[in-house]
């Protein structure tokens, strides 16, 4: 309800936006004060609605003792940041999950009690389940000490299933990824417990439905660690519209880190085609909109367009090229695979002022379908060296340059090149 | 009354909705007795038609917002009073070209299982009431993709 408020106050300010002050002072400034209460009134409504973490993490304990009775293994559960709040959508959403994810940690993670004394490891195993927030999103971590991934069962069952041919190799992250795909159990029998198959894949589209991601970290011998970052709130969010041909989209503020036109001369390309802007000293990607979307008459030169820094986990820090900015908005989600299903690189969608939908841009997907396309790009030519430096000069080495991407905002140097700043 | 194609599901390929498919195939089946109405609409001269049971309103076409990487019958999404509605272009699905939307064209907002879907034909015609019994099996022989979207003649 008060999403639609926010819609429609939008579209009120957008309608009037040229009005004359001088002529209509009064209606001006109503418009100015009913921006400002929607947006009181939103955020306290927000806080309503946000709850701890609690009501979920509290029903932990319970289900490890039952579960570490029945499996004849002694755990201790530790829960961090109980008190860390998210929005009541969110939290209905993510029990599932941790439930699951739970089971899953106590059953394959942690070793019996014998196995563990003979790694030299306490009796009791470990289980952390952990709630913080960080930039806007809330991550959610579940650790334990217990074996890790066994890489090489499931590299086997991998093969066995035929979700990847025995000559693929594959590294030691992908393998971990593995097991997210659907149908994959390494367990040798069905229990109670797991071994079904229907696991973490589910877990994992449960996530990204929501517009979560979840990684896995694992050591072999010393446990393994599951990330999940999610949305604070499924219902609005800060967005900034940008427009890229003759759509327009939107870009979570959260992962903004600044706006600029770049100049001709910080503008490299690698030989696979890659992009990248130098920023006080920095060399980041570009990833261009209108390429990853196929998206026709938009503006293809980087130093004509605009980029957008956006900043992720996954990839550190990488510019989306977009032509234009259209302005700051809250914007409310709306999902796009309730009624239809879900779209690579678009996380939602949001309805503008003048009531027609933006898709908001997953800009870790985005990330992920231009190297992919980049890949694409690179095979066929196979030794292209140096044949596609038209952009300017690629004259620096490419080791320096591969050197810098994805570390995080350095140092800023107060005597900048000249990439003036919009934003 | 001329070959009217009882048409039910048109949303996407089977991958995506198959088990909407054969809700809706199931619903007109366990009722195979009394009449109905169906909501008619063509492309072109074929006319095909919709329980009216499933239709949620009709309106004329507006320009809807792409989506990336989508297939060509897929259009894009509308905004259809808050609720993010995605457009298939009836004409597109089963194969006859790519329909030149203008504002005389029609969607057609229907319910299929939970899901509102919209679809874009060149004009509705008609409502028909029909006996059950006077609908006619699809014929087998043709084991095509389209056929799957067909409840009857």
């Amino acid at each position: 309800m008060v999403g639609e408020l926010v819609i429609t106050q939008s579209m009120l300010s957008q309608q009037t936006n040229d009005l004359p002050t001088d002529q209509f002072p009064n209606v001006v400034r109503g418009l100015e004060e009913l921006a400002l209460h929607t947006r009181e009134l939103q955020e306290s409504v927000m806080a309503i609605r946000m709850q701890p973490v609690k009501s979920v993490f509290s029903r932990m304990p319970r289900l490890v003792r039952d579960l570490s009775a029945k499996l004849g293994k002694k755990v201790t559960l530790t829960t961090v940041g109980e008190n860390t709040e998210v929005d009541k959508t969110v939290i209905e959403e993510i029990s599932d999950p941790i439930t699951h994810m739970i089971r899953n940690s106590l059953d394959h993670g942690l070793e019996s009690g014998e196995e563990r004394l003979k790694a030299g490891k306490p009796e009791t195993g470990n289980v952390t389940l952990s709630a913080e927030h960080r930039g806007g999103r809330i991550v959610i971590t579940i650790s334990d000490d217990g074996r890790g991934i066994n890489r090489s069962a499931v590299l086997k069952r991998a093969r066995e299933r035929g979700l990847i041919t025995d000559t693929t190799s594959l590294s030691d992250e992908e393998i971990d990824n593995m097991i997210f795909a659907p149908g994959f159990s390494t367990a040798e029998e069905v229990t109670d417990v797991s071994g079904r198959g229907v696991g973490m894949d589910v877990v994992r589209r449960n996530i990204q439905a929501l517009g979560g991601r979840i990684s896995i970290h694992s050591t072999p011998g010393k446990g393994s660690r599951f990330t999940m970052t999610l949305p604070l709130t499924l219902a609005v969010m800060d967005g900034m519209i940008v427009q890229a041909g003759g759509s327009k989209y939107v870009i979570p503020i959260p992962n903004i880190v600044e706006s600029l036109r770049p100049a001709k001369e910080s503008l490299k390309r690698l030989p696979n085609g890659q992009r990248l802007v130098s920023i006080r000293g920095q060399y980041i990607p570009l990833c261009a909109l209108h390429q990853v979307f196929d998206i026709e008459d938009a503006i293809t030169e980087p130093d004509k367009a605009l980029v957008v820094l956006v900043e992720s986990e996954e990839f550190g820090t990488t510019g989306i090229v977009v032509d234009e900015l259209i302005g700051q908005q809250q914007v409310v989600i709306k999902s796009l695979e309730s009624n239809y299903r879900p779209v690579s690189g678009i996380s939602a969608a949001t309805i503008l002022g003048n009531g027609k939908v933006a898709p908001i841009l997953d800009i870790e997907a985005i990330y992920r379908i231009s190297q992919k396309k980049l890949g694409k790009f690179d095979m066929p030519s196979g030794s292209n060296g140096g044949g596609l430096d038209d952009d300017n000069s690629a004259d620096i080495p490419e080791e320096i340059i591969a050197g810098d991407l994805g570390s995080p905002q350095a140092e800023i140097i107060p005597n900048l090149p000249l990439t003036p700043r919009i934003n | 009354m001329d070959a009217v194609e009882m048409e039910t599901d048109l949303t996407t390929t089977s991958p995506v909705e198959p088990t909407a498919i054969d809700e809706a195939l199931a619903d007109a089946e366990s009722h195979p007795q009394g009449t109905c109405q169906f909501v008619t609409f063509a492309i072109g001269t074929e006319e095909y038609a919709v329980d009216i049971m499933q239709v949620r309103e009709i309106q004329a076409w507006s320009e809807v917002t792409i989506l990336p990487n989508q297939p060509e019958y897929m259009r894009g999404v509308l905004n259809l009073r808050g609720v993010i509605v995605p457009i298939f272009d009836l004409r597109r699905r089963f194969n006859q070209g790519i329909t030149e939307a203008t504002n005389i064209h029609v969607v057609v907002i229907i319910a299929v299982d939970d899901r509102i879907i919209g679809i874009l034909v060149d004009r509705v015609s008609d409502i028909l009431t029909v006996d059950r019994s006077e609908i006619r099996q699809v014929p087998d022989i043709d084991e095509n993709e389209d056929s799957e979207h067909l409840i009857g003649w």
